[in-house]
């Protein structure tokens, strides 16, 4: 379930655009026979996005026609769209025909226009046709009347043919008589962020469907245009009936799950927090390492490369590179951390259904919250996906780099963070004269009657080893405490 | 080619069928209501006539009768279109010689209109 507009859904025919995310914000597709605006600014990508969805549909027999109203050359169009992978030239001109429309609108107006595009879409019997630049249509309107008319026209073709037509215009500032008479339209837009720019796509208007309302991030590259559904919309309500997930599941180190009561509850998220070099990735691979063939583990990383990560797991979780050796514990490292939010969400949600992931690790939260061009999303973003991922019975830890280095004050980077996850574990340092001491301590567990006690720990040869009792980390605090009042403890027996 | 006769008040679907038939080589006139249309049958005996059931000022079901009632109009084809279902259009009017649902496909109607105009 998502929050999804909820409309009366009408039982036409759907087609689909082939473009996976945009399919989704649709609720199945453009409605067959329906007429939709895609507006935007020149190079917001509205030619890609038509071309993308012709191509998907003449691969599956649909007949295309691609009309272009204004003086545009089109070997130089084919050229651009030649470097796209959807572009298939073997499918032209028998099933995708380009045509230009310049002179009928220049020699005989819209009349001319609507009577060479009926002619056109009846011959060819055309199932979709565009018709990429409206705007020269408008002008050559003598009133908006006129223009509406041939609007409605038009439309009535489409129902009749049950061709489904796209109209490519400029974006504008104001509602446009067309825009009240079609069945749905798209905008697309790009925004600056400082050195960013991101683009969004927004439907804001579709007749007999509910829809995913708001902006939601697309990405041009050359497999053509990628829409990235906004995470918190599109998981709003749980995917699947939530099934509660019961029991406990090791942390991986025996000492933090006699700490945590009987291990992490399953099907739960658990923030690992804690300053830079004190040994969070360390836990998340001892963690990963005990993955098991019924619960396959994924570490998503955005810091460390796979390389280093495997030369931390080759020195110290030996056990996890046979695991990763036989793909059932995998790493993905994000390339790139200038990807958006919403493509990381994506990307995270894809491998761990297709992998059936049920432990994982995410290296580096504050990268997902970097990626947000609007830090105030965040919080819901990352509610969305842990729910997800509870849903999804995954058992989630993930390291938060606390800016604090010593003290036990969890001075977070996120706001609310600490309300995302049901468990918290915090790691500090303490320095005692000039040794610098590792300790952790359990802030929360769901349901569990946790050791509220801090522990001493060391990164040994394997891993993360942490003390059997409090008694060293209370001598540690005490000692601390004493010297803070210019007290020095007695040494020896 | 035939003279047709097309009775609709909503624009668009007239226009649509007036080019489309015009474009097949049939001679078109066309009426927004029924006063209007038995204006083009007081002037010429249509081949064919293609009406709409609810319009303004005279509705398909008071048209068809009128045809009825006119002896020169004995034999011409008359196709009822209508949103609602045949069912329910039959409950106005039952004379008709074949019922399109709308919205249509023109493909199908375009075939319709020739079988029609072929039968004797």
């Amino acid at each position: 379930m998502t929050d999804r507009e909820e409309t009366t859904t009408s039982s036409l025919p759907r087609i689909e655009s082939g473009i996976a995310g945009l399919d989704v914000v649709l609720g199945g597709g453009f409605m067959q026979g329906g007429m939709y605006i895609i507006e935007g600014l020149p190079g917001a990508g509205k030619t890609i996005l038509t071309s993308q969805i012709c191509f998907h549909q003449v691969a599956i027999g649909t007949k295309a026609l691609f009309v272009t109203l204004l003086a545009e050359n089109h070997s130089r169009m084919m050229s651009n769209l030649a470097e796209l992978s959807f572009f298939d030239p073997s499918r032209i001109p028998d099933y995708l025909a380009y045509l230009s429309a310049f002179n009928e609108v220049k020699e005989g107006g819209l009349k001319a226009l609507l009577d060479l595009l009926r002619r056109e879409v009846m011959r060819r019997r055309t199932g979709l046709l565009v018709i990429d630049g409206l705007v020269s249509a408008q002008t050559s309107a003598a009133t908006d009347q006129q223009f509406k008319e041939f609007i409605h026209d038009l439309q009535e073709i489409a129902i009749a043919t049950n061709c489904t037509m796209f109209l490519t215009t400029t974006a504008r500032e104001r509602v446009s008589p067309e825009q009240t008479m079609v069945d749905g339209l798209i905008q697309l837009t790009s925004r600056s962020y400082g050195w960013q720019t991101a683009s969004d796509l927004q439907v804001t208007k579709l007749r007999g469907s509910g829809f995913l309302r708001g902006r939601h991030s697309y990405k041009i590259t050359e497999a053509g245009l990628t829409l990235y559904p906004r995470i918190e919309s599109l998981y709003s309500r749980p995917t699947q009936n939530e099934r509660p997930e019961f029991g406990s599941v090791t942390s991986g180190i025996d000492q933090l799950d006699v700490m945590l009561g009987k291990g992490l509850p399953r099907a739960s998220t658990t923030m690992l927090a804690g300053p830079s070099g004190i040994g969070k990735t360390t836990i998340g691979l001892q963690f990963l390492a005990a993955s098991a063939p019924d619960e396959p583990g994924l570490m998503f990383s955005f810091y460390e490369t796979p390389t280093r990560v495997r030369a931390k797991i080759d020195s110290m979780v030996l056990s996890l590179g046979d695991k990763l050796d036989s793909g059932q514990v995998n790493i993905q490292w994000q390339t790139s951390t200038s990807d958006l939010l919403d493509v990381h969400g994506d990307r995270l949600l894809e491998i761990v259904k297709r992998r059936g992931v049920k432990r994982l690790f995410i290296d580096g939260l504050t990268a997902f919250h970097s990626a947000a061009i609007d830090p105030s999303r965040t919080g819901n973003f990352f509610s969305a996906l842990t729910n997800e991922l509870r849903n999804l019975g995954v058992t989630t830890l993930y390291s938060l780099e606390m800016s604090d280095v010593f003290g036990a004050r969890m001075h977070l980077p996120i706001e609310d963070s600490s309300s995302l996850a049901e468990n918290i574990i915090l790691l500090n340092y303490v320095a005692q004269r000039s040794r610098l001491h590792r300790l952790i301590s359990i802030i929360k567990v769901r349901d569990s009657n946790f050791d509220p006690t801090q522990r001493t720990f060391v990164i040994g040869d394997f891993g993360v080893e942490i003390s059997e009792s409090n008694n060293e980390a209370e001598a540690l605090l005490a000692d601390l405490a004493g010297q803070s009042r210019g007290y020095v403890p007695p040494r020896g027996g | 080619m035939a003279l047709v006769l097309i009775v609709d008040d909503e624009i668009g679907i007239l226009r649509l069928l007036e080019d489309v038939l015009t474009d097949e080589g049939h001679t078109v006139v066309v009426a927004v209501n029924g006063r209007q249309a038995l204006e083009h049958i007081s002037n010429g005996r249509p081949d064919i006539v293609l009406t709409d059931l609810m319009m303004p000022v005279m509705d398909g079901a008071a048209l068809i009768e009128a045809i009825g009632q006119q002896p020169e109009m004995a034999g011409v084809p008359i196709v009822l279109m209508s949103s609602l279902s045949e069912s329910m259009a039959r409950d106005k009017v039952q004379s008709y010689t074949t019922f399109v649902r709308k919205p249509f496909s023109i493909f199908a109607y375009i075939d319709l209109v020739a079988t029609l105009l072929r039968t004797p």
